[in-house]
């Protein structure tokens, strides 16, 4: 019989994560929607597009982001499935869209609408994926860099002459293109911890 | 004196206690079940060793495996039977604990 090392102890230990977490694992699913956050940025820093321009543009991205989610969850077909256990994360479900959501978007609102001198998205938002990362599995030290970026937005106002809408467009351009990497990394740390994929 | 940490090593449930048979099992407490391919990709075992290996921890009492079509398509499931899911969960608490000593002994 194989000897068990720490380092299988370890991996299966990983595997428990990422089963019980799969979907958020399998980052390709999730990669297109970066590039949508990033347009998202861009036309909001463009009111001279005009407004239906502006919809047109944002509602054809949204729409082929979502279809672009779906086909590329198509990729992981190949890899099998698994049924979760159900009712195994009612408790995360609860704290996300009863607690963590309504800060995230009320930080949002109100630098929009108030800005402070501090950029309460930053912190709140480094805050919430922190959160992500480690109520999905762990692992995926990636989100702890963008949590840093991230928190880092907080004392952006400090430094740049920038309104509130565009300090919210800057973040959201970089949050697009760290989503992006992110997502990526999501994929490869999954193929390392599930050896036959 | 305390016994070593690798002391308890002796106690440990030889059926779960392999590298391939572990992966296995933690990817099915984690889940309700998992069909074949998954655990292939999981352990990046062949099908035939996969197999054997399912064979065992079913004899054992710890997997459930059932079979079927959808189609002309064949599938296989596994699931942690309750047995399995407890045996599985106190393995677990045995390796944190020994792992834990093991740290302290140092």
């Amino acid at each position: 019989m194989a000897e068990l090392t720490m380092h299988d102890i370890e991996r299966s230990g990983q595997v428990r994560a990422v089963t019980d977490n799969l979907f958020f694992w399998q980052g390709l699913r999730f990669i297109a929607l970066g590039p949508v956050m990033m347009l998202i940025a861009y036309v909001t820093a463009r009111p001279e597009m005009g407004e239906s321009a502006s919809t047109i543009l944002l509602l054809t991205s949204l729409i082929l982001g979502t279809v672009a989610t779906h086909v590329l969850g198509k990729v992981y077909q190949a890899m099998g499935t698994v049924q979760s256990t159900p009712g195994a994360h009612v408790r995360r479900s609860r704290l996300k869209w009863f607690f963590v959501y309504p800060i995230m978007f009320t930080a949002l609102g109100l630098d929009l609408a108030y800005p402070l001198p501090v950029l309460l998205t930053g912190v709140t938002w480094a805050a919430a994926l922190i959160a992500y990362r480690r109520s999905t599995g762990g692992g995926r030290n990636h989100y702890l860099v963008l949590a840093a970026v991230l928190a880092a937005f907080t004392f952006a106002p400090m430094v740049a002459d920038l309104d509130g809408p565009r300090m919210i467009g800057v973040l959201m351009l970089v949050l697009g293109a760290g989503f992006t990497v992110a997502a990526w990394l999501d994929d490869k740390e999954m193929r390392r911890v599930l050896q036959g994929v | 004196m305390d016994a070593t940490p690798f002391s308890q090593l002796a106690s440990i449930d030889r059926l779960i206690h392999e590298p391939s048979r572990l992966a296995i099992l933690s990817a099915l407490l984690a889940c309700a079940e998992a069909d074949f391919q998954y655990l292939l990709s999981v352990t990046g075992l062949s099908k035939g060793n996969l197999s054997s290996h399912l064979y065992k921890l079913e004899t054992g009492g710890l997997v459930e495996v059932t079979k079927g079509f959808e189609g002309k398509i064949s599938w296989t499931r596994s699931r942690l039977t309750i047995e399995g899911r407890e045996r599985v969960e106190a393995h677990w608490r045995d390796l944190q604990r020994i792992r834990s000593k093991a740290k302290a002994w140092r």
